[in-house]
Formats: C-alpha cells, sequence, structure tokens
C-alpha cells in the first residue's frame, strides 16, 4: 500500500485538477470581463445577423418629418448631411456613431423589455424595433446648416426654459448615407476641414467677448452696487507690463455700456477686481469641472484653475481668451440659463421613444441642470444684453418689434483671423429660444454669426417652437 | 408561442445546470461511489490502548484469520498481554465465530471467556488484550437512479427543443429517445458497480450534449453520431467482459507499441489530408484517425514497460555530473518508442496527438518513477523540440504567432479563435438558449470547436458545467488508479484519467487562445467515430479496474 507511485500520483492529480481551476478563472474573465467589448468589436459579425432580423427603427423630427428609416435593408437618411452630426450613420464597414450609436439598442428593440430582445436574440419573424422622436425643429434645422453651409462652424438652438435643443448644426457636414458614407470615407477621414468633427458639441473655442456675460454676471454677484459705478476706458490696460488692447478707446463707461461696446479694459478690470477665487467660484457655478450628460460625444470644457491666479491669466480668462474654452453648445446653455432667471436646464435631444405596436415606452422630462445666478442678477444682464443688440456691436441681430438679448464675440486664436461668435435669446421677457453661432475664423461676431443668429431667432419664434 | 419557445429553448441548459450541480454536490458529500467497500462486514476496533491500532481501524473479514502479537498474524497487535497466536476469527454460513487459541490472558466476548468457538453478533464486543473489537457493516452507498436518468432527460429537452424549432426532423427526435434510453439503462446498469457507475455518469451526459448539438449544428452529423455512440456503449460494455484478464496485456506490451508505429507509419503513407493534418486513413468508405488507436497502443506499453523497469528506471545506474541517470538498455527502447510516435505525428502534422502523446510520456514516466529529475528533463525536452519545430515549421510558427496576437489575424489564422472568443464572449451567464447561437461563424463547430458553441448556448454555466464534468471524471479516474492493487493496472488507469483530462485541457484552452491551438477532439462531445469509439474504451478499461482493488 505505500507505493511511492501512489503519492505521485496524487500530486499529478491535484496538478491537473489546478490546470481546470485555472481553466475555469480564465473562462469567467472571458464572459465577465471580457463580454462586453468582444461583443461589441467590429470584427463581430454576430450584432449585423441580429440586427439584418429586426427593421430598424426610424429617428423623426419633433414634427414627424422623417430623418431616418430603413426600407429593402438599406439605411437611409433623407436630409443627408444636414443631420449627420447628430444622427451619424451605421454602417456594417464603418461602425455606427451619433444617435444610431447611442441608441443602437432602442432601436434594434432589445431594451426596454426582455421579452422583445429575446425574441430578437432567437430571431423570431417580423420583428421591428423602436422609433426615436427628437426635439430637433426640422425647419430651424435645415436653415441652421444652410446658413452655415459658407462657413466652417456651428450653430445651437435651445429652448431655455426646457433644454430641449431645436437645432444641433455643423459645417463641414458628410452625407451619413452608405453610398455615399462608404465611397467616400478616405476623403472625408482625411479633408483637412474635418467634416466627421460636430463643431457644436465636440469643438473647443476661446469664447471672446460673449465670456462677458459671465464676468458681468459674477461682478454683480460681488459688488451690488456694480451698475452705477463708471470706469474710463483709456482703450488699453496694462496687466504686469503686458498690454491688453481694445478697437477704441471708449472713455466713461458703466456696465451697460461697456458690455454693449464690448469693453476690453472694463472687463479685465471686474476680473481682476473678482479676483481669482472669487472668479473661479463663479466659473464654478456656471458648470465648470462638472461634466455634462448628452447622447452624443461631448467636449468637456477645461477648467485651468491655477491659470487664474496670474492677474495676466485672470484678466484674459475675463473677457474670453487665455486658458477659457468652450463649445458652442455650451454658450448657448449659458445664453438661455441668463433668460430662464438664471436656471440652467439639462440639454436634450430625445423627446420621446416609442414602440411601433404598444406606444410611447420613455419620454423626456425637463430638468433644471442648476442655479448659476440670482433672478435679480440675470434680469439686469438681460437688459445690458438687450442693449448690445439694440445700441451695441450687436444690432445685426435686430428684429423689429422684439426684444432681442445678445453678445457679440470675437475670438482671437492662434489660427488666423478671430472666430466670430454670437449669442442671443429672444423674446427677452419670456425667451422661447437661446441660439449660439460661431463660425470659426469669422472675424468680428456683430457682422458674420449675428445675422444667422437673427434669422434663426425670426423661424424658431414664426413658426411657435 | 413565446413562453413555450422560452422554455425549450434554456429547458436543457438548465437540467444541465442542475445535472452538473448534483453531480458535484454529491461527489463533494461523499454520499455515493466512494471507494469504500460497501455492503460487506468488517472488523473494528471500538477502543484501543494500542498506539498502533488507533480505535476505529478496519479489517476486511476473511474465510479465516488469525489474531496474535506474531507479525505473520492476518491482525498482529504488539501487546504483551496478546499470546504470539491468540484467537481465530471465521467466517461459515455467512456467520462469524470466534475461537481462542489456548492465549494466556483469555478471549472474551461482552466479558464473558471463549471457551469453545462462539458465534460473534453484530453489536457484539470482542476483547483481546487491550482492544475491543466488533462486527461493523459500513452502510451500502446510495444508488441514484434519478441521476443515471439525467443524460437521457437532457437529450428529450433537447430533441423536443430542436424539434420544436424545426431544426430537426420527428425522425431525429426519436433517434436521439434511443440513445436516451440506452444511456439510462447503461447508467443504472452500472449502479451495483459503486464507482465505475460515477464514471459513466459525466460521460452520459457528455454524449448526451453532444448529440443534441451535432443535431443542432447538422442533422447529417447527428444521425451518424447516433451510431458511433451506440457501437461506443457497446464497445463500453464488451471490456466489462473481455477484459477480465487484462493482466495479460503485460505480456504483449511491445506488440502494441509495434501495432502503434505500423499505425502511424501506415497513415503517413496511405493517409488522407484532412484540414491541414495527414491524420485520417480511408479504408473504401471508411475513414478512420489511427491516432486515436494509437493512443490505447501507447499507454498499454508505457504502462508494462515502466512497471517492468521502474526500479532501474527510478535509481538510474549512470553518472551524469550529479545525476544518476538509466541505463541505455533500459532508457533506450522508451525514448525510441516515443520518439518514432511523435516524429510520425510531426510528419503528420498532426500537432495536437503529438503535444498530448508528450504529455502523457512525461507524466506517466514521472508517476512511475516518482523522480523530478524526469520530469525537468522532459519539460527542457519539450520545450528544445517545440522551439526547434517551431524554427522549421511555417504551420507552427503561425500556430504561435495567432496564439500571441489573435487580433493580428483576424480574418486569416485567427479567424477561428477569435470567433471562438466572441461565441464565449457574448454568452452570458445563461448564454442565448439552443439554437439561438450562430455555430455557422465557427469552421469546425462541430470537432474541435464544439465547445464554444456550448458556451454561447449554454453560457457561462453551461461551459464551466462541461469543464467541471470532465475535471470529476479525471479525479474519479486518478481515484481507480490509487486504488487499483497491482501497479500495472495502475499505471494503466493513470494513463488513460491524465490522458482523458490532457486531451480536454488541450483543446478547450487551444480554443480559448490560453495556449497554442492544436487541433485535437473533445473526448465525447466532438463529432467522430475514432474519438468516441476509443475514448469510450479507456472509460470501460477504468470502470473495469475499478473493480480490481
Amino acid at each position: 500500500m505505500n507505493d511511492p507511485m501512489r503519492d505521485t500520483m496524487n500530486r499529478c492529480r491535484y496538478f491537473i485538477a489546478g490546470c481546470f481551476l485555472l481553466l475555469s478563472l480564465y473562462l469567467m474573465y472571458i464572459v465577465i470581463v471580457r463580454g462586453d467589448s468582444l461583443s461589441r468589436s467590429s470584427a463581430n459579425p454576430r450584432p449585423w445577423m441580429i440586427e439584418s432580423r429586426v427593421l430598424r427603427g426610424g429617428i423623426y423630427a419633433r414634427q414627424g418629418e422623417t430623418l431616418a428609416d430603413t426600407a429593402g435593408g438599406v439605411r437611409s437618411y433623407p436630409f443627408g448631411a444636414v443631420y449627420a452630426n447628430i444622427i451619424g450613420y451605421s454602417s456594417r464597414r464603418l461602425g455606427k456613431s451619433g444617435l444610431e450609436k447611442t441608441y443602437d439598442s432602442e432601436l434594434l428593440g432589445l431594451k426596454g423589455s426582455l421579452m422583445e430582445s429575446l425574441k430578437v436574440r432567437w430571431g423570431m419573424k417580423g420583428l421591428r424595433g423602436n422609433d426615436l422622436y427628437l426635439t430637433i425643429d426640422n425647419n430651424l434645422q435645415q436653415r441652421a446648416a444652410a446658413l452655415l453651409s459658407p462657413y466652417t462652424g456651428a450653430a445651437v438652438a435651445l429652448n431655455p426654459q426646457t433644454g430641449e435643443i431645436l437645432a444641433l448644426a455643423s459645417s463641414p457636414s458628410f452625407d451619413p448615407n452608405l453610398k455615399a458614407l462608404e465611397g467616400q470615407w478616405d476623403t472625408t477621414r482625411t479633408d483637412p476641414r474635418r467634416p466627421l468633427l460636430d463643431r457644436a458639441t465636440q469643438g473647443l473655442y476661446p469664447p471672446g467677448s460673449t465670456m462677458k456675460i459671465i464676468t458681468a454676471s459674477l461682478g454683480l454677484n460681488k459688488f451690488p452696487g456694480l451698475a452705477g459705478e463708471t470706469y474710463d476706458c483709456k482703450g488699453e490696460i496694462t496687466v504686469q507690463g503686458r498690454v491688453l488692447k481694445d478697437l477704441r478707446v471708449h472713455g466713461e463707461v458703466n456696465l451697460k455700456s461697456a458690455l454693449a461696446v464690448s469693453c476690453n479694459s472694463y472687463f479685465a478690470t471686474l476680473g481682476l477686481r473678482l479676483g481669482a477665487k472669487d472668479f473661479t467660484g463663479g466659473l464654478a457655478a456656471f458648470g465648470w469641472g462638472d461634466p455634462l450628460n448628452l447622447d452624443l460625444p461631448l467636449s468637456q470644457i477645461p477648467f485651468d484653475q491655477k491659470s487664474f491666479q496670474d492677474p495676466n491669466g485672470l484678466a484674459e480668462a475675463a473677457i474670453g481668451q487665455g486658458k477659457i474654452l468652450v463649445n458652442p453648445l455650451y454658450m448657448a446653455m449659458v445664453a438661455g440659463a441668463i433668460g430662464n432667471g438664471g436656471t440652467m436646464m439639462q440639454p436634450y435631444l430625445m423627446q420621446e421613444i416609442r414602440d411601433p405596436g404598444r406606444g410611447v415606452l420613455w419620454s423626456a422630462r425637463p430638468q433644471a441642470l442648476r442655479k448659476v445666478i440670482s433672478p435679480q442678477i440675470a434680469a439686469q444682464v438681460k437688459d445690458d444684453m438687450v442693449g448690445v443688440v439694440n445700441s451695441g456691436t450687436g444690432t445685426a441681430a435686430y428684429i423689429p418689434g422684439l426684444d432681442v438679448a445678445g453678445k457679440t464675440g470675437s475670438a482671437e486664436n492662434p489660427g488666423g483671423d478671430p472666430h466670430a461668435w454670437f449669442v442671443a435669446f429672444a423674446p427677452a421677457n419670456d425667451p422661447k429660444v437661446a441660439v449660439c453661432v460661431l463660425i470659426e475664423h469669422g472675424g468680428e461676431g456683430g457682422q458674420v454669426a449675428a445675422p444667422i443668429a437673427r434669422e434663426l431667432i425670426q423661424l424658431a419664434l414664426t413658426q411657435g417652437g | 408561442m413565446f413562453w413555450v419557445t422560452l422554455a425549450l429553448k434554456y429547458a436543457m441548459s438548465i437540467l444541465f445546470y442542475v445535472v452538473f450541480g448534483l453531480t458535484l454536490y454529491l461527489y463533494v458529500q461523499k454520499k455515493e461511489w466512494s471507494t469504500e467497500k460497501n455492503g460487506s462486514p468488517m472488523l473494528t476496533a471500538y477502543k484501543s490502548d494500542l498506539q498502533l491500532i488507533p480505535a476505529g481501524t478496519s479489517w476486511d473479514l476473511e474465510a479465516e484469520m488469525v489474531i496474535g502479537r506474531d507479525p505473520g498474524c492476518a491482525i498482529s497487535f504488539p501487546d504483551l498481554f496478546v499470546s504470539g497466536r491468540h484467537a481465530r476469527i471465521f467466517t461459515s454460513g455467512g456467520a462469524c465465530y470466534v475461537e481462542d487459541l489456548g492465549s494466556a490472558n483469555g478471549t472474551f466476548i461482552n466479558g464473558k471467556p471463549v471457551r469453545v468457538p462462539e458465534r460473534l453478533l453484530p453489536g457484539d464486543h470482542l476483547q483481546i488484550g487491550r482492544v475491543t473489537l466488533g462486527l461493523n457493516t459500513p452502510p451500502r452507498g446510495q444508488r441514484h437512479y434519478m441521476l443515471s436518468l439525467a443524460p437521457g432527460a437532457i437529450l428529450i429537452f433537447g430533441g423536443l427543443s430542436l424539434y420544436w424549432q424545426q431544426i430537426v426532423p420527428l425522425r431525429d427526435f426519436y433517434l436521439m429517445a434511443v440513445i436516451a434510453l440506452l444511456l439510462g439503462a447503461t447508467a443504472i446498469g452500472l449502479q451495483p458497480k459503486g464507482p465505475g457507475a460515477f464514471l459513466f455518469i459525466p460521460v452520459a451526459t457528455l454524449s448526451a450534449l453532444s448529440l443534441v448539438f451535432l443535431f443542432r449544428i447538422n442533422p447529417v452529423f447527428g444521425v451518424r453520431q447516433f451510431y458511433w455512440i451506440i457501437i461506443g456503449v457497446g464497445i463500453f460494455w464488451l471490456t466489462q467482459l473481455i477484459l477480465k484478464d487484462y493482466k495479460r496485456l503485460f505480456d504483449y506490451q511491445y506488440i502494441f507499441m509495434g501495432l502503434a508505429v505500423v499505425f502511424l507509419s501506415m497513415t503517413v503513407v496511405l493517409g488522407t489530408t484532412v484540414s491541414g493534418s495527414r491524420s485520417w486513413l480511408m479504408l473504401g468508405a471508411l475513414h478512420f484517425e489511427p491516432s486515436e488507436l494509437v493512443k490505447i497502443f501507447i499507454i498499454i506499453f508505457l504502462a508494462g514497460y515502466l512497471d517492468e523497469n521502474r526500479e532501474v528506471l527510478r535509481l538510474g545506474t549512470r553518472r551524469l555530473g550529479r545525476f544518476l541517470l538509466p541505463d541505455w538498455p533500459y532508457l533506450g527502447p522508451l525514448l525510441a518508442a516515443i520518439g518514432l510516435s511523435l516524429l510520425l505525428l510531426v510528419f503528420e502534422k498532426d500537432l495536437g496527438m503529438a503535444l498530448l502523446f508528450f504529455s502523457i510520456f512525461i507524466s506517466m514516466v514521472y508517476a512511475a518513477t516518482n523522480r523530478l529529475f524526469h520530469l525537468f528533463s522532459g519539460f527542457l525536452l519539450f520545450f528544445g523540440c517545440a522551439a526547434v519545430m517551431y524554427l522549421i515549421f511555417p504551420h507552427v510558427q503561425e500556430r504561435v504567432l495567432v496564439f500571441i496576437d489573435p487580433w493580428r489575424y483576424a480574418s486569416t489564422g485567427g479567424y477561428q479563435i477569435i470567433q471562438s472568443l466572441f461565441a464565449l464572449g457574448g454568452a452570458g451567464w445563461m448564454g442565448w438558449g439552443l439554437g439561438s447561437g450562430f455555430p455557422s461563424l465557427i469552421p469546425a463547430v462541430h470537432t474541435d470547436f464544439i465547445f464554444p458553441l456550448i458556451g454561447e448556448e449554454t453560457g457561462l454555466l453551461g461551459a464551466l458545467g462541461v469543464l467541471l464534468l470532465y475535471l470529476l471524471l479525471a479525479w474519479q479516474g486518478f481515484r481507480v488508479a490509487l486504488q487499483v492493487s497491482d501497479s500495472f493496472g495502475r499505471l494503466l488507469a493513470f494513463g488513460f484519467s491524465a490522458l482523458l483530462a490532457i486531451q480536454t485541457l488541450i483543446i478547450i484552452g487551444g480554443v480559448t487562445d490560453a495556449i497554442p491551438l492544436t487541433g485535437i477532439t473533445l473526448p465525447f462531445l466532438s463529432y467522430g467515430g475514432s474519438s468516441y469509439i476509443t475514448n469510450s474504451f479507456m472509460i470501460g478499461f477504468l470502470v473495469k479496474l475499478s473493480e480490481y482493488r
């Protein structure tokens, strides 16, 4: 019985059991840890095979216009490039992007009902995915795309009281219809104008003078008597030996007139008076450093607090230059927040998800994102912004019989001409629409961006939002 | 409609989870199929003041046995109060009697001295010196007929599901039902064998899964496997009849080695190339893979040779530096035989078999000689050979490169492995349900790559269950090996168990990219007659060996 062979065999037995254990752990790792990424891999034909069993749901604008539809196994986008930055594409070869990617499982009907998703998995016949209804106003979006088409830039329109995004256009764009997309993929991808970039959500630009509405709000918050104070603009100020210039000598200005003429000296000085601590705190109240959620990929705005410690950096930041960078969607939200009494609403694109058979599965509810300033200060800044359009740099956005509150911006940048900005909301007392227009290297915001904003506001208000 | 589909898609998976869960539970609890001899009475020491005979020690009851101080006695007590030949215990007509052999200190039953032979009843206290003994009948192991029927139930549920989904016609369902009956009857018929029954339950479960999934992949494979399973179970029963005298195989060890070499050479010369390796022989309409049969020949040869020469091989007679090596006349035939087999397999490009043979060779030599030196020199030799093959053969290089980064070869050499990873990775805990996976995406899904499909459709739980069944099968096989009374039988049982375990590890590790992929079948699950029949023979052999304790 005391054969040494038995000990050896026993050792081999435990060794083999150990190998089985390791292999089991490795299997668990494959399924539990790597499962998701394996299932989503572009080399995996399974999702496409499942997809081919389902009629992918449609995507519709707020008035029901069809934006994306599948017929005969082919996905088509009737408005082509107008919605490419929002809806994206769905290609077997190139994968998915935009809402097609974010809402993939909803469009395929895999989400929302376990029963439905099992039916899809099992390939039971005659299944149709869910339809998406967007907040986008088709007329506004088309007009925005058309107005932007000569330029490189972005335009955003939203309802400041709800956060519904009415238009989100980016130029240049691309045709997401499969034939064009796959056929021209290499040229589209390598195009130096970067048509695949959604400038409205992923672009990052210095806000230039549009930043002054934030600096003004912070100033009014810290110095309640600010509106009555005056300042003598000499055409430039020197901060620690560095000169910040104005376009001309504005002379005696107060807050309202400084905003109207966009006086750099005034707001740089106001920034320095606020100090690094209050300025930083104020930006945080406006949402800096707080990641925003959206159904599309979004560039998070940088929050370089260290740069404000230096008076130069602080003065530059106060007039929207230096280390301050934002995306156009965010600036539309800022304008909207001023119009909405200081409350910034969560922006959203998805109004409803509907099952063709069972009706509405999900619908959006407006949500307040944050309170950026008090209603009193918001009202004061709004009055000052109305002044910008009525008698300041923004007169190109003036609409007779309507109070439009706006602010121009011309953001200096190392790439060439300044970026032209215009943010606005209207009607000023009960805003139904807030817009932001950005034209890359467009020069003066008041000349290029403001007329586009004016048209969008007019269109949005005449058709009743 | 929906609910029926739901139920049928998952009924088989859930039944399978329950079966392997229950099998594991019973095994861990040792309620069943423990290898203790059940049902026959034993002599047990109730109380003992002797250090060498602790209370609880048991002896099998034999026809006649003497208890005394002499070491030559069947039961020897090193106790000065016990006479050299103290008492005799004998059985007659099913009853047990005690006779005092004129001891100095006497023999007592329940405190009364034994003068004439007296009957010892269960519960009586027999006192000899400082030890109190008694008759003790250990409880019989429970028999689990339900578990014996489980493989059949898996087949029935699987068959119904496939029929409902219109994957197979009704006729194929009947074929599955026939196998269900066959497996159930065999499992129940084996119950009296105790440990043998346990070897068969995992095999029957794997065979059931195999048949369901082969019908699911392609009914043509299913129908053929139907015949192979019938033949395999037939071979299994045949081994129970013809292997009574397995020790005689010992005398024919060299003949088996010769047969192995002949079969392999024939394949090299006459073989047909199937999926890259020239490992098939075609005899008319019959295709078979000789290397499967050769597995058995090699194990019989190794067991015989190692048993005959193990002392010489273990101790070694030649000095090489610090190490003692066996002399050439002993080591030579072994190395020549194995080297030749490996060389032939390499010529056939049958890398999986070569790896398997090598692993078996190393583990059997290690088990027989108990020398780590042999294990390590075996590994060195392995890596040496692997390196040489890597340098010489482009197909070996490709396998290794694909193993290191299959994604770089996603549309060429790595396609199969990547599809296998997709199938497993997307399965989740419960899988997609029977009939909902994508077998058409994985080449060779019915043979080497059946495991990822089972994982895809029965989930992580199913995949782990399959691994567990193989482990339990091998574990019980090793247990048989540890208990076989003669060392030839022990080496045979060890070889068969190690072979099944290693083959499973090689192919499952290969399809999951844990080790380089080498094509080889998954025992009992993969489609194929040569493989199924050979493996049935090995299990039959193990069950037979479990009787020689």
